[in-house]
């Protein structure tokens, strides 16, 4: 499958030394095919980054963004409530943060998040074909497609979607690390904790991770695969049978809501869930307000 | 064009003699393509919000890029198959892409209108804000999370967008904003309009005289502890003399995915209110 550059046989006899001499022609040709075709993707993905932030100019907060931002805060229950059905507790953390350190005052940095996910996933695809075997001037451009996935455009252009981008981004990265011979512990305890990532980022982190256990299954066999697939089985399963994944309502029950008198912030159920679960961190006072 | 590389890639592959580097080298893409298969299925199932999710953007954007890697590999098993005539296929890849790369720059669902940054950003600066419920939610379809309270404390700390240019048109629709608050209507407020609790929909409610089908625009005066119940959506539009001029049309009621399922109550916080009620889907009870 790999195009080899492979020297001609020389006609006559050929000496070790000039067996040599080629060896080494063909590894600096190799070596410049590499080098331009990894300069022409850097430029790629610059021009990506450029064409993303133009096209979704002007964009701000729609939607689905608003959960992270009013609807949770950094406790149990605003990283593990589900959201559509997905667990979403690291899109969770990178709002928070992005919150607390811009507001609401520009989409910029929330659309560079998503915009970098969606750059690092290609040159991850990048990586994994050149390691498959692929030649850098069919991965190369093939991966430039993708940069500039006009069908896909959702993904890129708002910031949410950091949910699905951070599950296949995580997945990529489970796969490069588990994608080797031979047992090298520290790359496979990181797979596997980039796997746990990816669920934790959206359910698109559970076929990410079913694709790193086929793919390590054919390579490695059984053991490796269980490796990588377990530990993020194990925390999407406990998620998935807990209360936090109740997916009665395709969004949150819980609202964030201000309440009057309780100078803080805390989770209130509406009209439809009270009595099933009580609100916490709320004192009976503000439970009372956030019912009534 | 894409079915014949994979076809004609798969159909070469398979033909060579398989040795564990081939089984190495083409785990990853196929585990990768068995994964897009994953995800296709997962949100074809998703039959509540039509089988056509799985072609919604997306879902394309996270397929795609899982089926490149196997795509990549047949391509370059074509390639290889070329012999001395390689070079030129990865040339007409080259092209290929190139001309994808073009085709596709306007491709796919464009960027959302900005329509809140205005609102929120106007609502906490209004001097009725301090008066509102904490609870209230400006914007109670497209972002029920946003209350005022949230933005009211987003400004104390500085993290609100700089105010608006205040307009008459942009002053009355913030009043509307914050005179009206929507929750989940509850079984006190629809047993004042004679409705049973339990009807949940438009059709359970066609009966009953204080409902009417949201079919024309109507005016209705909401006057605090007066609440009316909204079952579907329907946009709402404050008016003289609530406001010096009409305002922008707001939507209430309930809308697929951002708010929970049931009929609205939606009561003046202060008031009287004149509201213009219309292009609804549903009914209102008053």
């Amino acid at each position: 499958m790999t195009a080899v550059v492979e020297p001609a046989p020389a006609t006559g006899a050929t000496t070790p030394e000039r067996r040599q001499n080629q060896r080494a022609v063909a590894r600096a040709a190799h070596a410049v095919v590499a080098d331009s075709s990894r300069v022409v993707f850097a430029a790629f993905s610059a021009a990506a980054i450029a064409y993303w932030f133009r096209r979704a100019g002007g964009v701000w907060f729609v939607g689905d963004d608003w959960y992270p931002l009013a609807g949770r805060v950094l406790d149990v229950d605003g990283l593990l409530e589900q959201h559509a059905g997905h667990l979403i507790a690291l899109p969770v953390v990178a709002y928070r943060i992005l919150y607390w350190a811009f507001g609401v005052r520009s989409y910029t940095p929330y659309l560079l998040v998503t915009i970098a996910l969606h750059v690092t996933i290609a040159w991850q695809l990048r990586s994994l074909m050149l390691r498959a075997g692929v030649g850098h001037w069919i991965a190369t451009p093939l991966v430039a497609i993708w940069l500039f996935f006009g069908p896909g455009a959702t993904n890129v252009m708002f910031a949410f979607q950091m949910t699905l981008a951070g599950s296949l981004a995580l997945g990529l990265f489970q796969l490069r690390f588990a994608d080797h011979d031979g047992t090298k512990r520290r790359r496979d305890a990181i797979g596997a904790l980039a796997g746990v990532a990816a669920v934790a980022c959206s359910g698109v982190g559970v076929a990410m991770v079913a694709a790193t256990g086929a793919a390590v299954l054919m390579r490695r066999g059984l053991h490796a695969a269980a490796i990588q697939v377990l530990p993020a089985a194990a925390v999407y399963g406990m998620w998935f049978a807990s209360p936090w994944s109740d997916s009665e309502t395709t969004y949150p029950r819980s609202t964030q809501v201000w309440l009057r008198g309780c100078g803080s912030r805390s989770t209130a159920r509406s009209w439809n869930s009270v009595g099933r679960r009580s609100p916490r961190r709320c004192s009976p006072r503000c439970s009372v307000a956030a019912r009534g | 064009m894409l079915a014949a590389l994979l076809g004609g890639g798969a159909w070469l592959i398979a033909r060579d003699r398989w040795t564990r580097d081939t089984r190495h080298r083409l785990a990853v893409p196929l585990g990768l393509a068995l994964g897009a298969m994953a995800v296709s299925a997962l949100t074809a199932s998703r039959a509540w919000l039509g089988y056509d999710q799985a072609s919604a953007s997306r879902y394309v954007g996270v397929v795609a890029p899982l089926l490149l890697p196997l795509l990549a590999v047949t391509t370059e098993r074509i390639a290889v198959s070329a012999g001395r005539h390689a070079p030129m296929v990865r040339a007409v890849v080259v092209g290929v892409a190139i001309v994808a790369v073009i085709s596709n720059l306007g491709a796919g669902p464009s960027a959302p209108k900005v329509t809140l940054r205005d609102a929120f950003a106007a609502a906490p600066r209004h001097p009725l804000a301090a008066a509102t419920p904490g609870e209230l939610a400006p914007a109670p379809t497209a972002a029920p999370a946003v209350t005022i309270g949230w933005l009211r404390e987003a400004l104390a700390t500085g993290r609100l967008p700089a105010a608006p240019r205040a307009t008459p048109v942009l002053e009355a629709t913030t009043v509307l904003r914050l005179s009206i608050r929507q929750r989940a209507a509850s079984p006190p407020a629809l047993a004042s309009l004679g409705i049973p609790s339990d009807a949940m929909t438009a059709f359970d409610v066609a009966t009953n005289r204080r409902c009417q089908q949201l079919d024309a625009a109507r005016s209705v005066i909401v006057r605090p502890g007066e609440p009316v119940v909204l079952f579907g959506s329907a946009m709402l539009r404050a008016l003289p003399p609530t406001v010096a001029v009409a305002s922008q049309a707001v939507p209430f009621g309930t809308v697929l995915v951002y708010t929970e399922p049931g009929p609205k109550q939606l009561d003046a916080i202060r008031g009287p209110v004149t509201l213009q009620v219309f292009a609804g889907r549903g009914t209102l009870c008053v």
